[in-house]
């Protein structure tokens, strides 16, 4: 029964594939612009086809292949591992092995390093908008520009610092989230994603044609980096003090990524602990309230208008943070940094550590940095890989691989 | 009378068809009301406008609070400048709606189709209804100053009474999307009540249920409104329910009022007893 419906369907498969095959692959050009023709091929594809298709459809047919089959697609809607407060001396070893890390890495492991921490941020900065309050953000890329290029031009117009540089990018990252937000306020879904879409092709055209303040498609120098008037180069530029000289060491250019590191690793430290403090806190309830049910909200006299504006001047903050460390840690830049492949990624690392996971956000970014440098010989099915992987992600467990457990509440007296 | 709400003259049309056509009626303060008629008479568009969700044409609708009359008619549909919002109230109340402003004036409801965050824990649930009343910003929250910390004492008090009251208390912590659909329709009159209202508009609120959690319902909402300042008007399509429990019922058909009086006078009433089930003469 089942073999003779599979034999069927193979059948007339194959006969599809051969009237495609046949005009695509049956007929080579010849070297005196004759053709020749090649029949065994598109007999060879169309066979193998069948042979496929009939495995296909028998081992979907027998009892033991549904099951599995429905196995696979069952998805659950929860994380399988949920982590507990009480387990807080993992989180003060991974604390302390953070630290520890850059002191063993080559200059390489050190840059990697220092960017994945950057998609760390860029994660939790998204993770807000997406994840907590459920709008749809395609153009996070957008603030993460805004803050390093804050960073190189405040450096190049008004000498701001490295220090200044972090407060300022944050608020104007942020400014620019709210100016975002206000034209989006009344649209949901698709419609936000669109426009939000729009808004980063639209920092990315300022940035690349507006030469006389940003440099255009020629970038711009980033201020050297200097902390208490000390500098990471051999030799001081801006008037500081090298700080091997100072120190009495060896030069050595991982001085400068040590820094950057421990720096961006506190930074990022302190972001989750306030992301998940937030998530107890009103504002944060309002923002998962907000991604449930944006009428209920307004029954209950929440103002739907400052909850979403300040999820998106809260995650553009973020963002802008992130992109003084990057403008810090490459030291030139450019507009081709920040496409919209770069939002696409950010909200990869957001979907893949599943939606409002902030563990789950630190891992996936950690994860989709990596990855490229480890599979550097298959660089050319990067993206297919990432693709499957969120395919797979949205199947079996949309809400992410791991979370830390929602606040427990104790009963009534 | 002494009424809590006021609706005068109101109505409302979408795209031609005449929704709500003059509607003139009084609600008492303390006591369950209900809003009775066929499918399509308009009870529900009368509490998207009296709960601030839709703005209707014309009229007006008095809330007669504790502390002070309001029109809400007026407060959805400010000019650019209304006393009573101030400046970016009423330009958000004209650009973005500003039917949240209503809740904080006391008037709290639910939903025919339930609208819980189903994601989030019973807890959560009632602590988002206390958003408005949590004291404090981002700040005194992450730094967990005094001020922040006794006003979310109360708001965990408040949520655990009402938890208590509706004989949720074991779920606290669940998902709502875990809790069985009646405990979901009591979790979300709960969730109103959170909001610390004068008016509780519900909307079906026994639709769905079976008999026995229908009588629960029907125990809870008497012993609600007799315990507490609160007066009650809901929507409901189970007679045995509105007959049992509510004082008040107005009738509504085809837009229009069409009886006010008791569940006595109303069973009699030969204008209802036609659009329920239709007359002789055609």
């Amino acid at each position: 029964m089942h073999l003779k419906h599979a034999l069927k369907d193979a059948l007339l498969v194959g006969v599809l594939a051969l009237l495609l095959f046949l005009p695509m692959t049956g007929i080579a050009l010849a070297e005196n612009y004759s053709f020749n023709a090649r029949l065994h091929v598109p007999f060879l594809l169309a066979g193998m086809v069948m042979l496929g298709r009939f495995i296909f459809s028998y081992a979907l047919h027998t009892y033991h292949s549904r099951q599995w089959v429905k196995r696979l697609i069952h998805r659950e809607d929860r994380p399988r591992f949920i982590l507990r407060p009480q387990r807080h001396w993992i989180l003060l070893i991974l604390f302390i092995f953070g630290l520890v890390l850059p002191f063993t890495l080559s200059n390489y492991g050190l840059n990697t390093a220092i960017l994945a921490l950057i998609y760390v941020l860029l994660g939790l900065g998204l993770n807000i908008v997406v994840g907590l309050a459920g709008l749809l953000d395609l153009g996070f890329v957008a603030f993460y520009a805004v803050g390093a290029y804050t960073f190189a031009l405040g450096g190049q117009y008004f000498g701001l610092g490295f220090w200044g540089a972090i407060p300022v990018a944050a608020a104007i990252a942020a400014l620019c989230g709210v100016l975002l937000g206000f034209p989006v306020l009344r649209l949901h879904g698709d419609y936000l994603a669109i426009v939000t879409l729009g808004f980063g092709e639209i920092i990315r055209l300022i940035l690349t044609n507006w030469i006389e303040v940003t440099g255009g498609p020629n970038g711009v120098q980033v201020p050297t980096l200097q902390v208490f008037g000390f500098e990471f180069t051999r030799i001081a530029k801006a008037g500081g003090v090298p700080i091997h000289e100072y120190l009495g060491v060896a030069y050595s250019t991982a001085y400068r990524y040590w820094f950057l590191y421990l720096v961006l690793f506190l930074v990022v430290c302190a972001m989750i602990f306030v992301l998940n403090r937030l998530r107890s806190l009103p504002i944060g309830r309002a923002w998962e309230a907000l991604r449930e049910d944006e009428i209920a909200c307004r029954s209950l006299g929440i103002n739907p208008v400052t909850v979403k504006l300040s999820a998106f001047s809260m995650g553009a903050m973020v963002g802008g943070v992130a992109g003084v460390f990057f403008a810090a840690q490459q030291g030139f830049i450019n507009p081709t940094s920040f496409t919209f492949f770069e939002s696409a990624l950010i909200l990869a690392i957001v979907v893949l550590g599943g939606m409002g996971s902030t563990l789950g956000v630190v891992l996936a970014a950690i994860v989709l940095t990596l990855l490229p440098e480890v599979l550097r010989e298959f660089s050319q099915y990067r993206i297919v890989l990432f693709g499957g992987l969120m395919v797979l992600m949205m199947v079996w467990r949309p809400r992410g691989f791991i979370s830390l457990q929602r606040r427990q509440f104790e009963g009534a007296a | 009378m002494n009424p809590i709400l006021r609706v005068e003259n109101l109505s409302i049309e979408f795209g031609g068809i005449v929704a709500l056509n003059q509607v003139n009626f009084q609600i008492p303060r303390n006591q369950i009301s209900a809003l009775i008629g066929p499918n399509g008479a308009g009870k529900t568009t009368l509490f998207n406008c009296v709960t601030g969700f839709y703005r209707p044409r014309e009229g007006k609708i008095f809330l007669h609070g504790a502390r002070q009359t309001s029109e809400l008619c007026g407060l959805l549909n400010p000019g650019w400048l209304s006393r009573d919002l101030g400046l970016l109230q009423s330009l958000q109340a004209r650009f973005f709606g500003g039917s949240h402003v209503l809740n904080h004036l006391g008037v709290a409801r639910t939903f025919q189709n339930i609208r819980l965050f189903q994601q989030m824990s019973v807890m959560e649930n009632l602590l988002v209804a206390q958003h408005t009343k949590l004291k404090g910003n981002l700040f005194s929250g992450l730094f967990n100053t005094q001020a922040y910390v006794n006003s979310e004492r109360t708001a965990l008090e408040i949520a655990r009474y009402w938890l208590d009251f509706f004989e949720l208390s074991p779920y606290l912590n669940k998902l709502a999307a875990e809790l069985s659909y009646g405990q979901q329709r009591r979790l979300e009159i709960a969730r109103a009540l959170c909001t610390r209202p004068q008016l509780l508009c519900l909307d079906e609120p026994a639709a769905g249920l079976n008999p026995q959690e229908t009588a629960e319902l029907s125990r809870l909402l008497q012993r609600l409104c007799a315990q507490s300042q609160l007066s009650i008007l809901l929507i409901e399509h189970d007679m045995r329910l509105v007959m049992e429990i509510s004082q008040h019922i107005i009738v509504l058909d085809h837009g229009e009022v069409i009886a006010i009086g008791t569940p006595a006078q109303i069973q009699q009433h030969p204008q209802v007893l036609a659009a329920y089930l239709g007359t002789e003469y055609g």
